[in-house]
């Protein structure tokens, strides 16, 4: 590609995060724990899938 | 691959889930694998809970400057605080820039800042301008602008497609290009436009930010990706973006 973005930008550079980060906050915060098995199991590894007790 | 008429069985909470696209359904938002479907679903509590709502602020890149607001709302599909304001201010007459989630930390004093979200599934790309297309079907009706960054710099208006296209043409120059912007263009390693390829759809959210900016909307806008980490290509978006590979966060 050449040149990288935030190479040219140095006010607004762009970051990552990651999908597991979001959800374990929200979790955190009390979202239902139906949703973070959804989660887990619909789109993450297997081996996180059903972890809830 | 779902009926469209059972689409709704892609979100957590169904209907009432998917009715938060406001009919912003992508092409391909009743596939299994749609990056519109994970992006509400991944962030869908705390569209609805003001408590995950605040917690998610906590985890996301702008908290790390501004943590703790005072309430905090996600939208999804985002195109700035109007339905007009992509068209006034970008000069997009047609399908607007739509952020894929935008969460807004609302601090003391009405202070709002914000932190911008584009969400990978499997998609490995930032998509690309259909300007730099050639072919009997290119829009552009002189694609080898495109190959000279030297030339657009100094006059877009003549230079670049994209701001002669819809009317009064897009206005992402005008941000781009202005010497405050905050962004110092540098051309592909061909001396080409660098929007061509695959930064198409981050310099669109960098300019909608832009320009909230500064009409004074947002106090501060964060910009971020969101890939799954089964997405290899995303290590190559990475790169593009970033200019390092993320050390195995990806």
């Amino acid at each position: 590609m050449g040149a990288a973005f935030n190479a040219m930008s140095k006010q607004m550079t762009v970051s990552e995060c990651d999908p597991r980060t979001i959800i374990t906050a929200q979790e955190q915060g009390g979202a239902p724990t139906a949703w973070k098995d959804y989660m887990f199991c619909r789109y993450l590894p297997a081996e996180l899938c059903g972890g809830s007790p | 691959m779902l009926n469209r008429s059972v689409s709704a069985l892609n979100y957590f909470g169904g209907k009432e889930w998917e009715a938060l696209l406001f009919e912003k359904h992508h092409k391909w938002g009743h596939a299994l694998n749609s990056s519109q479907a994970f992006a509400v679903n991944l962030f869908g509590p705390a569209r609805f809970f003001p408590d995950v709502a605040k917690s998610l602020w906590s985890a996301l890149p702008a908290a790390q400057a501004h943590p703790n607001p005072d309430r905090v709302v996600v939208h999804f599909e985002y195109s700035g605080p109007d339905e007009d304001f992509a068209k006034t201010e970008l000069g997009e007459a047609g399908i607007p820039t739509q952020i894929d989630v935008a969460v807004e930390g609302i601090f003391p004093d009405d202070i709002r800042r914000m932190q911008f979200i584009e969400v990978k599934l499997t998609e490995s790309g930032f998509g690309s301008c259909r300007g730099a297309k050639r072919g009997e079907k290119a829009p552009n009706p002189a694609p080898e602008r495109c190959g000279d960054l030297s030339k657009i710099l100094p006059s877009p208006s003549t230079q670049c497609w994209l701001a002669e296209v819809e009317g009064q043409g897009r206005q992402y120059w005008k941000f781009i290009g202005s010497t405050t912007s905050g962004l110092d263009t540098k051309a592909d390693k061909n001396g080409g436009c660098p929007w061509k390829g695959g930064l198409y759809q981050v310099i669109r959210n960098w300019a909608l930010a832009r320009a909230m900016l500064d009409r004074g909307i947002v106090a501060s806008v964060n910009l971020a990706v969101c890939i799954h980490p089964g997405n290899h290509a995303a290590a190559n978006l990475s790169t593009e973006v970033s200019g390092a590979k993320c050390g195995g966060c990806l």
